[in-house]
């Protein structure tokens, strides 16, 4: 009986399924904003009420002006843990928090007309190549089942305490996957369509 | 799903919540200037410069043109460049000064503009006496300092200070302005403060000599000339400004319209302190008569003689009030004053003593003031029947 009981305890914490999905929001934002290009996708794991949450990206930005423009491009990813709230739902529907931690790798330009009384005007083209940024991430949010195996969920970050890489031309502006790196905290959101694939009854 | 639907509203809420950031405010401010200040090695205070002009590199813009400048300046820095070239024009002199630092763009949002960051600031090359970064972040119009730039003590700024002393115990009597024609060394073609009003003057002995002449010529005290004397001391203070020939065991002597001079300080400091002060002795013999029942800009008066002096007095002036010496040889001084209709006498009785105040003022005291004779119709009223310095009314008179 003791066996058994053990046995079961241990079973527990054995994945049951591997989810794979994509942020809708970040697919529907490219045809809508001629500023914004970029992706999404994510994959979790349970152990028993804890889900290991792996999310990758790409996100490339521009804004211009007839004075200037700025472009960046880069892929992050965020690694961490979410817990699920909702332990006796016999569809394993999830409300959950969790913890993230979020790195970038990308680049930046920067163009830019100077007019100066003083020194005159020119036009200068400043570049940040290899720029790296690591945050922190809170997160709340849904993982309902739709259909068979077709899930969809809701994820809100609180993002925060961002680092810096100031080894650029100009000061970072824009961290894919954060956001504007001049603030300290930042919200995000996600809509997310998911497939399960099962392991294990 | 009740419980679902509350999180997925909460969720929304945060997403629109955060889109708000995405439109930051505009920063106005230019930090891209770069603030000095002069300082003295001696006392590390706010020294007082006088410049000619500042040239930059990299623009032929010229800053704070004949500007005495006393705290800091602010000159601007390229934001494309990461090294900057300065001329510093001074009075005293002409100097140079490179800069390196670093300058990064931060781009605000496409309304804004970029802003720039100007850090790392550091002085490559300079001529100044001694300079130090007190700031690597440039700074913005509202003010600030980056680079202290010291000077070595000026050893040879000699300080004159005029003073009035009055009928009391204070030794050093009140600060006396003189309005200035010039203060001139002997040994430079300079004329000093010229048609200038000041309590006190500062000019540079002769480094080369142990006397300097000081003329002072002033408008109303007339011609003074200071004998300076003064022996010379060879040491090093501070280390960036090497041997220097310090001023001590300063003598004065000469011939000065004033009634004496004492030396207060016989060595030159930096800042100066007085060395020399001129002192006026208090004038206890002037009467003071308030014209009343005039207008407020006065009254025409031609001319006012005194019975015991040639010399004339308010000659075609606008007054309210006349300020008059009194004989001090007699018990008795008389007085014509010429109205524009007419000649008026008054003549005023007194009684005399003889004080020295400050041990080199011997002044004749005047009390017990009266009108002995007048021809105003309306008698003279007395308001204070014993003479002070400064002045106060002694007697009302109405021209009726």
């Amino acid at each position: 009986m003791l066996a058994q009981k053990a046995d079961t305890v241990k079973n527990k914490y054995v994945p049951t399924a591997i989810r794979f999905g994509t942020d809708l929001i970040a697919l529907g934002k490219i045809p809508l904003s001629d500023q914004f290009d970029g992706w999404e996708v994510s994959a979790d794991v349970d152990f028993y009420k804890y889900y290991l949450t792996v999310e990758y990206g790409n996100w490339q930005k521009t804004k211009s002006s007839i004075d200037q423009s700025y472009t960046n491009s880069g892929n992050y990813f965020r690694v961490g843990a979410d817990v699920n709230l909702l332990l006796k739902d016999p569809d394993r529907n999830m409300f959950f928090v969790g913890l993230r931690y979020g790195r970038s790798s990308f680049d930046e330009v920067l163009t830019y007309d100077l007019s100066d009384d003083v020194f005159g005007n020119a036009t200068n083209v400043r570049s940040n190549k290899g720029m790296v940024s690591g945050w922190g991430e809170v997160t709340v949010g849904l993982r309902v089942k739709l259909w068979k195996e077709l899930w969809m969920g809701y994820t809100a970050r609180l993002k925060m305490s961002p680092s810096i890489d100031d080894g650029g031309e100009f000061i970072v502006y824009d961290i894919p996957g954060y956001g504007l790196a001049s603030k300290p905290t930042y919200w995000g959101f996600n809509y997310q369509l998911y497939w399960r694939f099962p392991v294990r009854n | 799903m009740r419980f679902s639907a509350q999180i997925l509203i909460f969720c929304l809420i945060s997403f629109f919540a955060g889109s708000c950031y995405e439109d930051p405010e505009c920063i106005d401010l230019r930090n891209d200037l770069v603030g000095f200040s002069f300082k003295k090695l001696f006392d590390n205070q706010v020294d007082t410069v006088g410049v000619l002009g500042i040239t930059i590199s990299g623009s032929d813009s010229v800053f704070y043109e004949f500007t005495n400048v006393v705290g800091s300046i602010q000159v601007p820095l390229d934001v494309s460049a990461t090294s900057q070239s300065f001329v510093f024009d001074l009075l005293n002199g002409t100097y140079s000064m490179t800069m390196d630092y670093s300058s990064k763009p931060q781009f605000e949002s496409v309304e804004c503009g970029p802003r720039f960051v100007l850090t790392d600031l550091n002085v490559s090359q300079h001529s100044f006496d001694s300079v130090q970064v007190t700031s690597s972040v440039a700074v913005n119009s509202e003010g600030g300092s980056n680079i202290s730039i010291y000077r070595c003590p000026i050893t040879n700024n000699f300080k004159i200070s005029f003073r009035q002393l009055l009928a009391d115990d204070e030794s050093n009597g009140d600060a006396l302005t003189e309005d200035l024609h010039g203060v001139r060394p002997d040994y430079i073609p300079l004329i000093y403060y010229p048609d200038t009003e000041a309590t006190s003057v500062v000019v540079p002995l002769n480094p080369s000599s142990n006397t300097t002449s000081v003329l002072i010529d002033s408008k109303e005290s007339g011609l003074s000339r200071l004998d300076i004397t003064y022996q010379f001391e060879t040491a090093s203070i501070f280390d960036v400004c090497g041997n220097q020939d310090f001023i001590k065991d300063i003598e004065v002597n000469g011939t000065t319209s004033y009634d004496f001079l004492k030396v207060q300080k016989d060595s030159i400091t930096d800042p100066p302190t007085t060395n020399v002060a001129l002192f006026k002795c208090p004038q206890t013999d002037l009467i003071n008569l308030q014209l009343t029942g005039v207008p407020e800009e006065g009254i025409q008066i031609n001319k006012v003689t005194a019975g015991f002096t040639s010399e004339v007095f308010y000659e075609d002036s606008l007054t309210t009030s006349l300020v008059l010496p009194l004989d001090a040889t007699q018990s008795q001084t008389d007085y014509t004053i010429e109205f524009e209709n007419g000649a008026k006498q008054i003549s005023f009785g007194y009684e005399r003593t003889v004080e020295t105040f400050h041990e080199q003022c011997e002044q004749t005291l005047f009390s017990s003031l009266e009108v002995l004779s007048s021809d105003f119709t309306t008698p003279p009223v007395t308001k204070s029947d014993s003479i002070q310095f400064p002045t106060i009314v002694n007697f009302e008179i109405t021209n009726d």
